[in-house]
């Protein structure tokens, strides 16, 4: 199957249709698109399975050391991208049996307010090897890349730098049911 | 106590911990930071006021 074919199915994702990037990824890549403002610090970090104890350990970010589940592509001052990927694979290894995988994706503002907001963007690739690209990941020799499934925009008003940020989405991918969804509470 | 971003040589690096007296009493680097980030820190003698009016400690090793 193509990867095309890939990006038709992604299209009807939320009529609850089985999402094939859930079902054949292995590499999700949680991106944060801020278009506006400066410096979005993000917080990315596991719901479930519940993986760290210390505010430190739990998110992966600016001022964060977070866990080996968790791949930051690092911190940028200006505007654009800030991502985070994960194994699946990895992650199942580890805890094996669980059938669905929660990420929280969390933000403040360090530079200035974004009006615009922040959106969630989420990539998926089978096979090959991931590669930092700026402060996004890719994976030019990957088997299928899936096209991204966008969360609804967030607007984030957190400029408190000591805190873990302010929720932009959680979302959640379902191993049982092959479904991505987004969750703004 | 206060955790600032630190910059060296404009990209960001990690934090700085800095007490009320503005001195620092801690240095955290990310993961993603280059290899040899701490001894570039090191040799440049981070320790002063170096905080931006925006909330950055700026090191800079190039000329």
């Amino acid at each position: 199957m193509s990867p095309l074919s890939f990006g038709f199915a992604k299209s009807i994702i939320n009529a609850g249709v089985q999402d094939l990037a859930v079902q054949y990824g292995r590499y999700f890549v949680f991106e944060y698109q801020f278009t506006n403002g400066s410096d979005l610090d993000t917080r990315t970090g596991f719901i479930y399975p519940a993986i760290g104890t210390t505010s430190s350990d739990i998110y992966e970010g600016w001022d964060r050391a977070g866990n080996a589940f968790l791949y930051w592509g690092g911190d940028n001052t200006g505007n654009g991208f800030e991502s985070c990927y994960i194994d699946k694979d990895q992650v199942l290894a580890a805890y094996p049996g669980i059938t669905y995988i929660e990420i929280d994706l969390r933000c403040f503002w360090y530079g200035s307010y974004g009006s615009n907001g922040v959106v969630i963007k989420t990539n998926a690739y089978t096979g090959g090897s991931m590669v930092p690209s700026g402060f996004q990941w890719t994976n030019p020799t990957a088997t299928y890349s899936f096209p991204a499934v966008y969360s609804v925009s967030k607007n984030i008003t957190d400029t408190n730098k000591f805190g873990n940020g302010s929720r932009a989405a959680r979302v959640r991918l379902d191993f049982s049911n092959f479904t991505l969804t987004y969750y703004q509470d | 106590m206060e955790n600032i971003k630190l910059i060296l040589d404009g990209e960001s690096v990690g934090s700085v911990s800095i007490n009320d007296e503005g001195n620092i009493e801690d240095i955290f680097i990310h993961k993603t930071a280059p290899e040899g980030t701490f001894e570039k820190i090191s040799e440049n003698d981070p320790l002063g006021k170096k905080v931006n009016s925006e909330g950055y400690y700026i090191i800079t090793t190039q000329s």
